[in-house]
């Protein structure tokens, strides 16, 4: 299956990348993706790291009880630092 | 001219009010008894109290008998983060309520080295008039010459006529034309725009209020002042949201907003935005070639765009924050960046509340699209969503009540029930006072804050880390949209702001960046040396006095639990957008306001009791309104 993966933002601008497809087996959770992601692509996402915000559409993750999260074809996955409204 | 006599500070504050009747163009410097302080601090709480105690029943909120408090709160002005804000509150002409609206930049901490922790405004000018406020004098002057200017021209002629450093709230030509949804905007841009604030001041013929101080205030115990300040840094820079905040300001949430669901489009009907990724930070940062802050904040938040193409290049102004990319962006469906700036220049020149206005246009555009008004109500104007043009043009018919302008100026409720035909149904307010840009369907708590705040649908008086970034409450992290245990959770965000309120805390520094309540009782207890303002549970309990409080000045005004409601969009239709994690949701408004009385240990009809009131000791209002 594939899914979608969407940088935002100074960290789209740090590693150069806006968004990219990822390709994972069947099943494949978030920890599988970020795995891939770092094999495949050299890209290293640290979800404990505070500074770092994952959505899976729309959603977003917390760590680490998401990281089991499974993933499915076409899911959309936001990497970005914390912003906020107001 | 009135000499006032010396600035003389308590700890922590100027312990002053100073009393300014336009009528009889009287002035009256009064001293803030000890006991108010402990009670309700300075802020939003000194503000409550006084209107509770000073503003008669049923006043119209233009007349004369209206008073219009201006404050600063108890730490404006000293080396502490992120409390230089001031705060305008009123009865509102737009929502017949109580008000409070809040401002930043630097005039907060002006008016305290003026001395002062609160101007208290009633009566009306005979003509227009401005008031100085200079070392310890204070002054009525005549405005003839600035009545009419923009905001921008004003300051200009009131700096060259006092003080090229002194500060200034003013109005512009919206709230000398007492539009209801106009704003009160100080010198540097910033405004406390929301409720008509800018309206009533026009109806005083009060154009500006320009301030120039000379003291500093002290506080009681430097060296703990000076750490609590030095911990404040820290707790700043290891934010997650900090950087954010110093690069981009509030526009950097606008796409990632969209994506998780907050950010509504299209008047609230929340339909796919076509186009949204323009709103993504990166490019919005291309814009930025300045940044901009309150006094002594280290987040600078503020940034001034700069137009370089299209039909409004040359434009360079502060940016529109995430709120009015929103009202003038994704709910009227337009998706262009320049055409949003030039219209919140627009707002802020004539003095207009963005969030209000760009929900009007909203409306407007929709009743046009149902065929509920056509060309012969607007002019001829074609309204359609997503038009860049017709933005700008309706912000100024607003402003000026020009035509179809002059229906939407009066605020959508009353915009509605003038036009009829069903255009109800279209209007998105809680109390008159128009939605901002949060999505109440998406999380439940938040949503009960706005439909059960005083002041009507504000997204500033219950803010709300724990659905919002997944915070645990009580230990535990919290499911947006369920709707078990959301009465007590509102009432604790609404109790910690209106805490923070008193300081006049920035909700960026405080709840999204972290500096608590803990912390802000240290801060207060080092500059005050008042030991019971030490005590963060003391705060919090504050906090729920201030909030009942201002329930109970709604009370006696005839506003129950029968104005908690959610237009029903809200209520009645699911979120249709496929690519929102809300798909399907909608606010359960009974259930929810059942469990928040309950938890606020309110009466069924929404109505602080007795001995709730009592508990809050609050005995002498329960008597006075009979309860």
């Amino acid at each position: 299956m594939k899914v979608f993966v969407e940088f935002i933002g100074q960290l789209a601008k740090e590693i150069n990348v806006s968004g990219l497809w990822t390709f994972l087996n069947e099943g494949s959770t978030l920890r599988d993706f970020l795995k891939a992601l770092e094999k495949e692509k050299g890209i290293k996402i640290n979800p404990n790291e505070k500074s770092v915000v994952i959505l899976v559409n729309g959603y977003s993750a917390n760590f680490p009880e998401d990281l089991n999260t499974k993933l499915k074809e076409f899911d959309k996955i936001v990497i970005m630092y914390p912003t906020v409204g107001g | 001219m009135a000499k006032i006599f010396p600035v003389v500070y308590m700890y922590g504050c100027s312990g002053k009010l100073l009393r300014l009747n336009l009528s009889e163009k009287k002035i009256a410097v009064e001293p803030l008894k000890e006991e108010i302080i402990k009670k309700f601090i300075g802020g939003r709480g000194l503000g409550a109290w006084l209107l509770w105690k000073e503003l008669s029943t049923g006043v119209n909120p233009f007349s004369p008998e209206n008073i219009l408090i201006i404050s600063v709160g108890r730490l404006a002005g000293t080396k502490a983060l992120g409390t230089h804000r001031w705060m305008a509150q009123f009865k509102s002409p737009l929502t017949g309520t109580y008000f409070r609206s809040v401002g930043g930049g630097l005039f907060g901490a002006e008016l305290k080295f003026a001395g002062y922790d609160a101007l208290m405004i009633n009566g009306k000018a005979k003509k227009p008039t401005y008031v100085y406020v200079h070392g310890d004098n204070v002054e009525f002057r005549d405005a003839e010459k600035v009545w009419g200017m923009t905001t921008d021209a004003a300051r200009e002629f009131l700096w060259e006529e006092t003080d090229e450093n002194a500060r200034m709230i003013m109005i512009g030509p919206a709230g000398e034309k007492l539009v209801k949804i106009a704003a009160i905007v100080s010198d540097d841009m910033r405004t406390a725009s929301r409720g008509g604030s800018g309206a009533v001041m026009g109806s005083k013929n009060l154009k500006a209020i320009v301030v120039r101080g000379v003291g500093r205030p002290e506080v009681n115990d430097e060296k703990s002042f000076d750490e609590a300040v030095r911990e404040e840094v820290e707790v700043l820079k290891k934010s997650p949201v900090f950087d954010g905040l110093r690069s981009l300001g509030t526009a950097g949430a606008v796409y990632s907003e969209y994506l998780g669901g907050c950010f509504p489009t299209y008047n609230f009907r929340q339909e796919k935005l076509l186009g949204v990724e323009i709103f993504k930070p990166e490019n919005l940062a291309k814009y930025v070639v300045k940044h901009s802050g309150c006094y002594g904040c280290m987040i600078r938040c503020g940034k001034i765009f700069k137009l370089d193409k299209g039909p409004y290049a040359g434009t360079v102004w502060d940016y529109p924050e995430y709120e009015t990319h929103w009202s003038f962006g994704g709910n009227t469906g337009n998706i262009n960046i320049e055409s949003i700036t030039y219209a919140n220049m627009l707002a802020d020149k004539y003095g207009l509340d963005t969030i209000s206005a760009g929900s009007a246009i909203s409306f407007a555009i929709e009743l046009y699209e149902r065929g509920i008004i056509g060309k012969s109500e607007t002019d001829g104007l074609e309204l359609k969503w997503g038009d860049p043009e017709v933005l700008p043009e309706l912000v100024k018919r607003i402003a000026l009540k020009i035509g179809i302008g002059g229906v939407l100026a009066e605020g959508v409720k009353r915009a509605a029930e003038i036009i009829g035909r069903g255009a109800e149904n279209y209007a998105m307010h809680v109390k008159g006072l128009e939605m901002p840009a949060h999505e109440p369907r998406r999380a439940k708590a938040f949503g009960l804050s706005m439909a059960t705040s005083p002041i009507g649908a504000s997204h500033t008086m219950g803010v709300n880390v724990f659905e919002e970034f997944g915070v645990p409450y009580k230990g535990k992290k919290v499911n947006q949209f369920a709707t078990e245990g959301k009465g007590d959770l509102a009432k604790y965000c609404q109790d910690e702001t209106a805490a923070n309120e008193t300081g006049i805390w920035c909700i960026f520094v405080t709840s999204f960046c972290g500096v608590n309540l803990d912390l802000c009782a240290k801060l207060l207890y080092a500059a005050t040396g008042i030991k019971e303002l030490g005590d963060s549970r003391n705060l919090l309990l504050i906090g729920e006095r201030i909030l009942n409080l201002e329930r109970v000045i709604n009370a006696r005004e005839g506003i129950d639990g029968s104005y908690d409601k959610m237009p029903e969009r809200i209520t009645r239709e699911t979120i249709p957008r496929d690519d929102s994690p809300a798909k399907g949701q909608i606010f359960e408004e009974e259930i929810l306001i059942k469990d928040y009385y309950k938890a606020r240990g309110w009466s069924e009809k929404g109505i602080p009791t007795k001995e709730k009131l009592k508990e809050l000791d609050l005995e002498e209002v329960a008597d006075e309104l009979k309860l």
